[in-house]
């Protein structure tokens, strides 16, 4: 299934489609750990009200995310949550409730496990996500949930 | 907020000005993920070039959201050149769609379910004003707003003395 709102790519294929391949390519980054990007997601989603989860993985998913994401309620001290995604998660949790407050120890945290292009896709993604989710809801158009 | 950009920026990024653009900074750091978003904004531009000045509206209240300072400036500059008069940019950064014609204050409240939080609601009052591909152009450009916006900020690039450029 594509991640873009259905109503999106069928008034716009050829950007829709360019929209699919750069959420694909950021989520899919060796950069970050498998699943971590989807895991924002699904997150993302849930601050945003989306009761359906998000669209569904954007990447392949790994065995493991359907645990990942049954811990997401308790993100911060569950162990099925590794500290790689836990400091992504903090770092995207700010980011979508006031990017502007994000500081420099949540940014360091992040850095300290997946360096500097793991960082920076980790953004991008995070913005992707929030955007994506906030299309799906503006357009009704919720998608399949977070473990499709 | 970053005192300091919180990844390397390279030489090339710095316009004579000084001025940071977003491009390069992560062409130089993540190349594969600054081509699909470099063909991206080209598609999306393409979408949003029959209707500059709803578009510029839109990214001006969004720029209010994300708290991007040279995104504030600079959009600003694009919607006065896009058509949009003053007293039209200073009403949309206050008012939200109050005062606008049907069409354009729908494109304004359609994008506000985008930005907003809670994000969403029932789009069926503005979809039939606007019409499908409009109203979706409306609503996949501020998506692309609040990411881009947003991920300036947290990368750090827009401290004091150091204003970004999204191209």
């Amino acid at each position: 299934m594509a991640p873009v709102p259905a109503r999106v790519a069928a008034a716009h294929p050829a950007m829709a489609a360019a929209w699919d391949a750069y959420l694909r390519g950021v989520f899919a980054h060796p950069a970050l750990p498998a699943g971590t990007l989807d895991l924002c997601l699904v997150r993302i989603a849930g601050l945003l009200g989306d009761a359906d989860g998000g669209p569904g993985p954007v990447a392949p998913a790994p065995a493991d995310l359907t645990d990942r994401v049954a811990a997401l309620p308790a993100w911060t001290t569950d162990p099925r949550i590794g500290p790689v995604d836990r400091a992504c998660l903090a770092l995207a949790e700010q980011f979508v409730l006031d990017a502007q407050a994000l500081d420099d120890a949540t940014t360091e945290a992040v850095r300290a496990v997946v360096g500097d292009r793991g960082l920076a896709v980790l953004v991008i993604g995070v913005g992707l996500a929030e955007g994506l989710v906030r299309a799906g809801l503006a357009l009704g158009d919720g998608g399949t949930g977070p473990v499709a | 907020m970053a005192t300091v950009a919180r990844v390397p920026v390279p030489p090339e990024a710095r316009d004579a000005d000084g001025v940071v653009m977003m491009g390069p900074v992560l062409a130089a750091l993540v190349p594969e993920v600054a081509a699909l978003r470099t063909a991206f904004f080209a598609e999306l531009t393409e979408v949003l070039a029959p209707e500059p000045a709803v578009h510029e509206l839109n990214r001006l209240a969004t720029a209010e959201l994300t708290g991007c300072r040279y995104c504030r400036n600079v959009r600003r500059r694009d919607a006065i050149e896009a058509g949009v008069g003053e007293e039209d940019v200073a009403r949309v950064r206050t008012a939200g769609a109050e005062g606008f014609d049907d069409r354009t204050a729908a494109a304004i409240r359609l994008g506000a379910r985008v930005r907003d939080v809670p994000a969403g609601g029932d789009p069926s009052s503005e979809l039939p004003v606007l019409g499908e591909a409009l109203g979706t152009a409306v609503v996949a450009a501020v998506a692309r707003a609040v990411a881009d916006g947003k991920a300036i900020v947290a990368l750090g690039l827009e401290p004091e003395a150091m204003p970004v450029r999204v191209v």
